[in-house]
């Protein structure tokens, strides 16, 4: 309801407007190296009762650029929440090698925030202390770290439930808490897993909002693994459009709109429904 | 969350809140057999009138069925021979007679000691040997053979050979009550840490959290019902332990008492004697339920969720 009410607000501040808009975005960032480079990944998983293995993914070429955000999107079982997972180091790579600011992933690497499909909150923790969970880990000085979760609290718009136990929060709260411990540690890079797919579909819009313009400042190169074209086109620079059996990068698709968004503004834009058209055609495989 | 009120008069109010609603859905459906008023959320109900008499009937169901259990076994008792089975008020009379002669307080605390430290050592090694068990593979397949043979084996016949090692007396019986009660600690707290969300792992991967760290902040908290179940089961079995060894060992204490009684057929005795041991036992169970809430508010009541 309450995304509802926030599209008109701002619809009508941009009919009156128009300038709400400016810039292209903070698209890759010529010059210096790419944060992520994916250099010919390949995956291949044993099947489950028997020696066989099958190709999960193959042969993946891509980069993501500083501040980038980037979408990967596909059919089930192309391969994207894998190629995800090795990004951020919770798998390693069969084939090919993956770099993170320039340095070949291997193991989780340091600096990475992680925005699960569910919000994986401690449950006997506090949301304060599921934050802290973070700092201590990279020994941060009490102090510091204090200071650290009540900003990131507040970016999030929980700063009034640090001392809530997650489970007496809505679904969607609990995702910015997950997005607020994703950030606490000031990553250069963030991967997203479907982090709103269990969410109601106006929470959902609402919180893609939120969650773009946090990112957005907080400038950190951003992964997400989705099946919402839609959503897809609202956060990315670029839309990776992934294949089916075995997985691979189908295309990369440009979305030439500048950042921040707004959902109002891409009501009824022609641009828009040409990139669904074209994502979705692609994923069903109708081209 | 008011910490004021004691926890037991707080799973009191929660049991007669959800009786009062089994309450409501009753009334709903007669009521509207009967006048057909239109539907009243049931939230609104339990302000009728006629509900609170139901609701205070129901409140005193279990006192009611006790009473009627104990007059029937009082009319069946008084017509059979007194060595076969005594009657509730000479049980009572028994009570007041053991207390009198000094018997029964030092026979009821010693056994609540024997428990209290044999659960004690049960429950510390228990979470230990579990949690080792429960984060590390080999650790597993190392000691899980020795567990599922103990927790199979009828341990109580190990007692005379537990005396030769430890003579007659309270060490004795505290060994007794370990053996028995261990093993369903170390299963229940490696099922719970072996059952740690693998999502939650990821995480703490993510975050390059210590193994120190997984333990404390999250294996461990996620096993906490698991363990509680564990020491319940734990409790039962420890029971018996504390039991047995006083009636083989040491003939002192509860089991001292119930070997006395039985052999000398003071029939009201012995009944008031093992009524004393589960005392013990269901002082057990509260104090447990509520190290619990303590430890783990978040929790639900624990109960059994893995093997005995």
């Amino acid at each position: 309801m309450k995304g509802g009410s926030n599209l008109v607000a701002k619809h009508d501040e941009h009919t009156v407007g128009s300038t709400a808009t400016a810039g292209w975005g903070a698209g890759p960032d010529a010059g210096t190296r790419p944060r992520i480079e994916i250099v010919h990944a390949s995956k291949r998983f044993r099947r489950p009762d028997s020696d066989e293995t099958f190709t999960a993914l193959a042969d993946v070429s891509l980069s993501v650029g500083q501040g980038e955000f980037i979408s990967l999107i596909g059919a089930s079982g192309c391969g994207k929440t894998t190629l995800l997972r090795m990004m951020s180091g919770l798998i390693p790579s069969d084939g090919g090698e993956i770099f993170l600011n320039g340095k070949p992933v291997n193991g989780v690497p340091p600096s990475i925030g992680f925005v699960f499909q569910h919000p994986e909150l401690l449950p006997w923790r506090t949301l304060e202390q599921n934050l802290h969970f973070v700092l201590k880990q990279q020994r941060m000085p009490k102090a510091a770290a204090a200071r650290a979760v009540a900003e990131k609290l507040a970016l999030t718009n929980l700063e009034s439930f640090a001392k809530y136990y997650p489970q007496m929060l809505s679904g969607g709260m609990q995702q910015r808490a997950g997005l607020a411990r994703a950030l606490v540690g000031n990553p250069d890079v963030l991967f997203m897993d479907e982090p709103l797919s269990a969410l109601d579909a106006f929470t959902r819009r609402q919180l893609q909002q939120d969650i773009a313009d946090i990112i957005l400042a907080t400038g950190a190169t951003t992964v997400l693994v989705t099946h919402e074209v839609d959503e897809a086109i609202f956060f990315s620079d670029r839309i990776v459009v992934m294949g089916t059996a075995p997985g691979r990068v189908r295309e990369v698709i440009e979305v030439p709109l500048p950042r921040p968004r707004r959902h109002a503004d891409l009501l009824g834009n022609p641009v828009v429904a040409a990139l669904r058209d074209r994502v979705l055609s692609l994923v069903l495989g109708v081209t | 969350m008011s910490e004021s009120s004691p926890p037991l008069a707080k799973t009191l109010r929660r049991l007669n809140m959800s009786a009062a609603r089994e309450d409501a859905v009753a009334l709903t459906s007669q009521g509207s057999l009967v006048t057909g008023p239109p539907p009243v959320p049931s939230s609104e109900l339990p302000r009728r009138p006629g509900l609170l008499r139901r609701q205070g009937f129901k409140r005193l169901l279990p006192i009611i069925s006790v009473l009627i259990f104990l007059a029937v076994w009082q009319i069946v008792g008084s017509r059979i021979n007194p060595i076969l089975l005594a009657t509730p008020s000479a049980v009572g009379q028994a009570f007041v007679d053991i207390n009198r002669e000094g018997l029964l307080w030092p026979a009821f605390s010693r056994a609540m000691e024997v428990l209290v430290v044999g659960l004690g050592i049960a429950g510390v090694a228990g979470i230990a040997i579990g949690v080792l068990m429960g984060r590390s593979d080999t650790a597993y397949r190392t000691l899980n053979p020795y567990v599922a043979f103990f927790q199979a084996t009828p341990l109580i016949a190990l007692t005379p050979l537990v005396v030769i090692w430890f003579g007659i007396g309270f060490q004795s019986e505290v060994a007794v009550t370990v053996l028995l009660a261990v093993w369903s600690v170390i299963i229940n707290t490696s099922e719970g840490v072996r059952n740690t969300p693998e999502s939650l792992l990821d995480m703490a991967r993510i975050y390059q959290a210590s193994e120190r760290s997984i333990i404390r902040q999250i294996a461990l908290p996620h096993a906490i019902p698991y363990m509680f179940a564990g020491l319940r089961i734990a409790l039962a079995k420890g029971m018996i332990g504390v039991i047995i060894a006083e009636m083989d060992v040491s003939l002192k204490g509860l089991g001292g008492l119930v070997e006395d009684f039985g052999n000398s057929f003071q029939t009201a005795r012995l009944l008031a004697a093992i009524i004393t041991s589960s005392c013990v036992g269901v002082i057990g169970t509260i104090i447990l339920e509520l190290v619990r809430r303590r430890v783990a508010p978040w929790a639900g009541r624990s109960q059994a969720k893995t093997q005995a």
